[in-house]
Parts: structure tokens; C-alpha cells; sequence
């Protein structure tokens, strides 16, 4: 076990070394701070001026090596435009994201696992074929679209909740609601097939044979099966959320880590950008490394094959 | 499970019970004013960003040394008076009784000190207002003496940009610390923050001038268009600026909320290489340069039909520029006329100047930086086939943009100009380039004309106001009505949308302060 923990940390760090190579050389290949952050005014001298005070009259080589040594030492510089330590902004921005995520992830899991089982446990009902038309609704409307929708329909003609800001937990319910749509529907159908293919196995017809009752069949002994490879997908999704909660975070003004990294990308504030994608390639990482070891959890025989 | 679903049923109660509790908006610090802008302040010290949201967030705490009115006229605020009394000396009379949000008083010192702080820090993006200046004298407790090496009769006009800081405190923080709880002279004094998306103030009761109409105020950044719109007309929030053309017409029918519009100080144009014979890079390879004749130019600002761009894309929400001078600025020539949308006699001038069948040209623009840029970029392109002029319209982002037109990788290209001052306007835009004198720094387009460089010089030392004017006038007429130097196509109007509950009139100079707010 501990063999295997140590070679996934590994394999984490060589990732996290990776993508962070990969966005330094993306990023340096794109423009050229100094052009965004000066005023258009601003002489050439004062540009020189400007560009040394920041380290970037550098050679490349010298920044990536000064870059890859903030990295290890948690030091990524500061922002060009706050002067304040960057990975400071981008945790402090991680809650934020962290409660949308979870409360994101909560509701897709409360509307989608009952919608797969349900499905599953009456395969081409009426209540399978509605949900299986709303599935496909949920995972084709566009974010910004439902987005706006909702604002327009919960804040403006009901004046139920707000439709910008985090002060409260009711700034996360439409913003949750907006991410979770898509998942509700992914969750769903990926539990009734998975679910699906556990019923034909032949423990379960055992069960059956057993005299146990369908849902003691389905909900005790198909359904713990069936969600092996649903752990998968939740982890992944956990991880895709982190990082792809911008459009949403932008719409509804949450304060979140993605618009910081998405405002800072446009204006090119490098230290901040790569702050956030190590953050989230270590975030990714984790996230791998915890649906492992929940699998030999759930699994034995995984645990085994090692 | 259960209490998630406790927790919404929880929040939707919540949310149904809100609205009915309301104490006087911006008399509690849990109902603040709030005023949403289409972005957040990055950072809350006063010198290290020149950027308009950012500077109207710290122009809560910090006063600037004058400031211009909502229709671009100068007025006092910590100078109450200021006197030119010898070419290269700026007497300035302070405002007495003036107190730091920590107490202590403010000197002579902490404005003089301020001055060459904006003027001279490597990190200022503030010095092109000050960098002339070479140093002060403590005249009396009110008065300071500011000496500059060579005549700046604007200084006045500059110093609507200069914040007067706490240097000594300044100097014991660091700037760093200091800018996480800044202190200034301001109305309102700092509670909290987070740099992107929100400050939080609250009125200060030493402040030297009248108290605020509202106490507590919430500036936020919402980026999103709609979701400001929104937020006004559901009531969460007060004020939002930039109000994006098409939901004008949804704020004004709302019976909520009132649109309040302004011409603004930013001029949107088209410049054109000015300098390449052959070669430019919007051109096809070996293509002479059309736009070295100033007919072709004229005939490119004929076929752009101005009042259709203000009338469809803007929905009225522009004004067609007579020049590159905007409404309320020093130079505005209140006599000069549009030059009009006249697609025979651009035909006509392109026809004498040898293109009867005009040519292909590239056009470069922003697609993030300005209001319906791409938009915009996108109508130029579909109107000027009508004179022949074929155009493939390159929108970027402002990241690659402005690089690339800084290199001359342009033959043609629309961006903006924001600015109060038209002799520093010609310095940077106009005037001959010369990289080791800093002219020329915007003169992309290597436009020149020494005389016209000198006429503006002696503007630039010129004491009475009425004849630089003239001089500004003059200058500015030669260069976009006889030569064409750059075409201005429409200034961009201030746009805020204000709750019914409250008044307020949109500031030319874009900012957004809620010192000058009331209730109706």
C-alpha cells in the first residue's frame, strides 16, 4: 500500500511538473505583459523601467528556472497588477469555488442517483422515457444560457435570489443550480446503465432466486457494484468543476479562483495564472489519487491486484 | 441528504423573507449602497494603476489634489486655489483643517511629497502628469510652491490625477502593507476588500467636506452584462454602470431603475499607416500603400456612415465625433461639424487619387477592450465595400492587439483614446516620433508634422488659457481636416443604470462615485 501510495505522489509531482512547464512555455509564447499592464502612454524608457522591476528583462531561461523554484518553495511572485503574493489570491478564492463545487456536486448526486435508479429499476417506463428526454436537455443547454435564464427567472420576476455576490448560501443556490443541471443528467444516465448491466449479473439473479425483494436486490446488493465505476466519473467531475466553474463564476460574480485566473489570464498577470494552474493540477492529482484508494476501498479485488 | 435538502428549502424561505425587512439602503453595513461596475479595482494604491475602475474605487478614500466635475470642468478640492506665478512655478493654496482617516493632520508636505511620488516612482502609472516637476517649497502652513523644469501651464488639469497619500506612513508600511488598509482624506474609509471583486467603506466623520448622503457603500465587480441588469432591476443592487446597449430599452421600461448617459472623453478611431511605401502588413505583398494620400484617407471617413453605427450598435448610446478632441476638453472647436457619411464624393477622391477600384486592406481591432469593439470593427468592414475598399476585418484580444499594432504589424486600425488633456493628447499621438524625448509613445501610425509640433509646443507654454485654445484648435484642425492624421469616428457614452430611489447624473471622465449620490 504504502508503495503504491508513494508511486501515485510521484507520478503527481512529474504531472504537476508537466503542466506547469507546458502553461510557462504557452503563456510566454502569447504576448508580452508589459504591453497590457503600461499605460499606452508610457515611454520606452519607463517600459525598460517597468519590465526590470518585474523580473521580466530576464532571458527565458531565467525566469523558468527562477519560476520553477518558486514552485517548489510555494513562492510564485507577486501579481503585476496587486503587488500582493500570488498564490495568496488564488487561495484565498479557493472556498468560494470549494462551496459551489460541493453544493454542485450534491445536487446532481440527489436528483441524478434516485433518476438512474428509478430508471434502471423499470428500464423503458414512462418514467425512464421522461427522464431520459430530460437528460438530454441537461446535458445540451450551454451554462451562460441557463444561467442568465435562471437570474432573469428567480431574481428579476420572483425576486427570490440574488443573482450576483457570495454573502450567503442563497448567492450559491442558482450558480449550483446552473452547474449541477448537466451533471443531474450525466449522474443519471450513467447510474442506470451502470445499474443496468450490474442487474444481469448472476449474484443478482441469486439474489432474486434468494426470494429477496427488488429493492433489497437492487439498492443493498446491485447497487453497491454499480457504483464502482461511478466513483470514477464523480472524482473527474469534482475535478472538472474546480477548474471549469468560470463561466459560471463570471456570470454570477462569485469571487471564485477561476475568474481571478480567467481576468488574469486576458491581462496577462503570469504569476497568478500559474499559480492557479498548479493549484488545480495538484487539485487534480489528489482528486486521482483519492478515487484510487477508494476503489480498493470499495473493491477488494483491486486492492489484491496490486 | 436530508439536510441538504433542509438547506435549500431553508435558503428558499430565506430568500421569499428578505425583501419585506429592509432598513434605509446604505444606513446599516448589512444593507449597503451598492454600485456595480463591469469590473473590480486591482489594487488600492493610489499610484500604481491608471486604470478607470481602480481609480474610482480609490478616489472614495484618497482625495486628489483637484478634480474635474461631471462635465469635465476643473475644480478645487485639496487645492482650493493655484496660481502660475512665474513660468515654471506653481503656487498652490491648500485646504486647511484637512485630516488622514487615521487622525493625523495632513501638511504641506504630504502634497508636496505626493507630487513627486506620482511624478517619480518606477511603479507609478501616474508620472506623465508629474514628471516635469523637479520639486517644492513649503511656503507657508496652506501654501507650497511647485517648481517644474520646463512650463506646464495644464499642471492643474494634472493634478485632478494626483492622490495625496500619507508619504511618511507610506514610507514606515511599505507600499505593499499600506495598500492592504489604505488611509487617505477622502469621504469614506476603508473596511475591506478583495482586490477583483469587492470594497467595502464606510463615511468618515472627519472628512473635510460635506457627510455623504449614504453611509456604508458596497462597490462590486459583476463582469457579466446581463447579470448587472439583472441585479438593478431585481433591487440587490443600486447603481450599475455600463449598461450594454441592447438592455438600455429593458431598464428603461423596467419602472425600476432610469438610464443616466453622457458623451464620454474617449474618442474611437481609425488610423492608417502613414509611413510605409510598400510593405505594410495589411496590404497584399508588394501593394503600394494607399493611405500615404490623405484623399484616400478623407474618402474612408466619407463612407463610414457614423450616425447608423450610434443608431443600430449602440442604440443611440454614442456621439458622432466632430474630433479627436472630446466634449468638454481644452481645443474642442464648438464650430466644426461632423464631415458627414458621403459615399459619391469618397468614390469620387478615390477615383482622383488613382484607386477607381479601390483596394484590399486588413483592419485590426480589439474584441475585449472597448464597447462593441468587434461589433464596430465588423460594420466598418460591411460599409466601405461600398466605395470599393475590400477589408478583412482582424479582431484580436487586447493582449495580442496592442503588442502587434506597437510593432506596426497594422495597416489600418480602430482603437480608442481616453484623455482630458489635448496637448498631452498631441505628445503622445500626434507629435513626430522621437523614442529618447518619450514623443510620439501612441504614434503608431509615424504621422508627422514638425511645424504643427512646434505650434502645440508653444500651446504647451502658453499661460492664457483663451489663446492656447486657439492654438490647440488650430492644430488639430490642420492635422485630422487637411492632412486626415487619424479619422475619429464617435466618442463612447458614460452609461450607469440608477434605481428610481436614488439620483445621480454619469461623469464624463467615467468615473463613479458614491459621495455624489442622493436620495430622490
Amino acid at each position: 500500500m504504502a508503495r503504491f501510495v508513494a508511486k501515485r505522489v510521484g507520478q503527481a509531482i512529474f504531472t504537476v511538473w508537466v503542466v506547469a512547464t507546458l502553461v510557462f512555455v504557452l503563456i510566454h509564447a502569447t504576448g508580452n505583459p508589459i504591453a497590457v499592464l503600461a499605460p499606452e502612454t508610457m515611454n520606452a524608457h519607463d517600459r525598460a523601467v517597468l519590465a526590470a522591476s518585474l523580473g521580466l528583462d530576464r532571458p527565458l531561461l531565467v525566469q523558468y528556472w527562477r519560476y520553477l523554484a518558486g514552485v517548489v518553495h510555494g513562492d510564485l511572485g507577486l501579481s503585476y497588477y496587486s503587488a500582493q503574493p500570488a498564490m495568496h489570491l488564488i487561495l484565498e478564492r479557493v472556498p468560494v469555488t470549494a462551496e459551489l463545487v460541493v453544493l454542485a456536486i450534491a445536487i446532481a448526486t440527489v436528483f441524478g442517483l434516485p433518476f438512474g435508479v428509478f430508471s434502471a429499476m423499470w428500464p423503458d417506463g414512462l418514467l425512464d422515457r421522461v427522464l431520459r428526454g430530460v437528460s438530454v436537455l441537461g446535458s445540451s443547454v450551454p451554462t451562460f444560457f441557463l444561467g442568465i435564464l435562471l437570474i432573469f427567472a428567480f431574481s428579476v420576476e420572483l425576486n427570490l435570489l440574488p443573482a450576483s455576490g457570495a454573502g450567503s448560501i442563497q448567492h450559491y443556490v442558482l450558480p449550483a443550480f446552473t452547474l449541477a443541471f448537466f451533471r443531474i443528467a450525466l449522474f443519471t444516465r450513467l447510474t442506470r446503465t451502470s445499474l443496468l448491466d450490474t442487474l444481469s449479473l448472476n449474484y443478482v439473479r441469486t439474489a432474486r432466486a434468494k426470494g429477496l425483494s427488488e429493492p433489497v436486490v437492487v439498492l443493498k446488493h446491485a447497487l453497491r457494484t454499480a457504483m464502482l465505476p461511478l466513483i470514477t466519473v464523480f472524482g473527474l467531475q469534482f475535478g472538472q468543476l474546480f477548474a471549469g466553474a468560470v463561466i459560471t463564476e463570471t456570470i454570477f460574480a462569485l469571487p471564485g479562483m477561476n475568474r481571478l485566473a480567467l481576468e488574469s489570464l486576458y491581462r496577462l498577470d503570469y504569476p497568478v495564472v500559474l499559480s492557479y494552474v498548479i493549484v488545480v493540477a495538484a487539485m487534480f492529482a489528489a482528486i486521482n489519487l483519492i478515487v484510487d484508494l477508494l476503489y480498493g476501498l470499495l473493491d477488494p479485488r483491486v486492492a489484491h491486484a496490486r | 441528504m436530508r439536510s441538504i435538502a433542509a438547506a435549500i428549502s431553508f435558503t428558499v424561505c430565506v430568500g421569499l423573507a428578505a425583501p419585506g425587512a429592509r432598513a434605509a439602503i446604505g444606513d446599516s453595513p448589512s444593507q449597503p449602497l451598492v454600485i456595480a461596475f463591469n469590473g473590480g479595482a486591482v489594487t488600492l494604491d493610489p499610484i500604481m494603476r491608471a486604470e478607470s475602475t481602480t481609480t474610482a474605487w480609490q478616489q472614495h478614500i484618497f482625495d486628489t489634489i483637484t478634480i474635474e466635475g461631471t462635465h469635465g470642468e476643473l475644480q478645487p478640492r485639496i487645492a482650493v486655489k493655484w496660481q502660475s506665478i512665474n513660468p515654471t512655478t506653481w503656487r498652490l493654496t491648500l485646504r486647511q483643517g484637512v485630516k488622514f482617516q487615521d487622525g493625523t493632520a495632513m501638511t504641506p508636505d504630504d502634497v508636496g511629497e505626493s507630487i513627486l511620488d506620482t511624478g517619480q516612482n518606477p511603479k507609478s502609472q501616474f508620472r506623465e502628469d508629474a514628471n516635469d516637476v523637479t520639486g517644492y517649497k513649503v511656503v507657508s502652513p496652506d501654501t507650497i510652491d511647485v517648481t517644474f523644469s520646463r512650463p506646464d501651464p495644464q499642471f492643474p488639469l494634472h493634478l485632478e490625477a494626483i492622490p495625496v497619500m500619507p508619504e511618511a506612513l507610506i514610507k514606515k508600511e511599505g507600499r505593499e502593507a499600506f495598500a492592504n488598509h489604505p488611509i487617505g482624506t477622502g469621504p469614506y474609509k476603508f473596511v475591506s476588500w478583495l482586490a477583483d471583486d469587492h470594497l467595502d467603506l464606510a463615511a468618515w466623520d472627519g472628512f473635510w467636506g460635506p457627510k455623504p448622503a449614504f453611509t456604508y457603500v458596497h462597490l462590486e465587480s459583476i463582469p457579466n452584462g446581463a447579470t448587472r441588469v439583472a441585479s438593478l432591476l431585481s433591487g440587490q443592487i443600486q447603481v450599475a454602470e455600463k449598461i450594454d446597449p441592447a438592455d438600455l430599452r429593458r431598464v428603461r421600461n423596467s419602472g425600476r431603475a432610469y438610464i443616466t448617459q453622457t458623451p464620454g472623453q474617449r474618442t474611437m478611431y481609425l488610423a492608417m499607416d502613414d509611413w510605409r511605401e510598400t510593405g505594410s502588413p495589411g496590404l497584399a505583398a508588394g501593394r503600394k500603400n494607399p493611405f500615404l494620400d490623405p484623399r484616400v484617407r478623407k474618402a474612408v471617413l466619407l463612407a463610414i456612415n457614423v450616425p447608423a453605427i450610434k443608431n443600430k450598435i449602440f442604440n443611440g448610446a454614442a456621439e458622432v465625433a466632430e474630433q479627436f478632441t472630446p466634449h468638454g476638453v481644452e481645443g474642442f472647436d464648438p464650430a466644426l461639424k461632423p464631415l458627414g457619411y458621403n459615399v459619391a464624393e469618397a468614390k469620387k477622391l478615390l477615383a482622383e487619387a488613382g484607386y477607381p477600384n479601390g483596394f484590399t486592406v486588413r483592419l485590426d481591432g480589439t474584441n475585449d477592450r472597448y464597447l462593441e469593439d468587434s461589433v464596430v470593427e465588423q460594420a466598418i468592414g460591411g460599409l466601405l465595400p461600398a466605395v470599393g475598399i475590400k477589408v478583412q476585418v482582424n479582431s484580436v484580444p487586447k493582449a495580442v492587439f496592442f503588442p502587434m499594432i506597437d510593432k506596426g504589424g497594422f495597416t489600418m486600425y480602430f482603437a480608442g483614446w481616453g484623455s482630458n488633456d489635448a496637448i498631452t493628447t498631441w505628445s503622445a499621438v500626434y507629435h513626430c516620433r522621437d523614442a529618447k524625448a518619450g514623443f510620439g509613445v501612441v504614434n503608431r501610425e509615424h504621422f508627422c508634422d514638425a511645424e504643427a509640433d512646434s505650434m502645440m509646443a508653444q500651446a504647451g507654454s502658453n499661460f492664457d488659457a483663451a489663446a492656447r485654445a486657439k492654438e490647440i484648435e488650430q492644430a488639430y484642425h490642420d492635422a485630422d481636416r487637411v492632412k486626415f492624421a487619424y479619422l475619429p469616428l464617435y466618442y463612447e457614452d458614460v452609461i450607469a443604470g440608477v434605481v428610481n430611489s436614488i439620483a445621480y447624473t454619469s461623469r464624463e471622465d467615467e468615473m463613479i462615485f458614491a459621495w455624489q449620490m442622493t436620495r430622490k
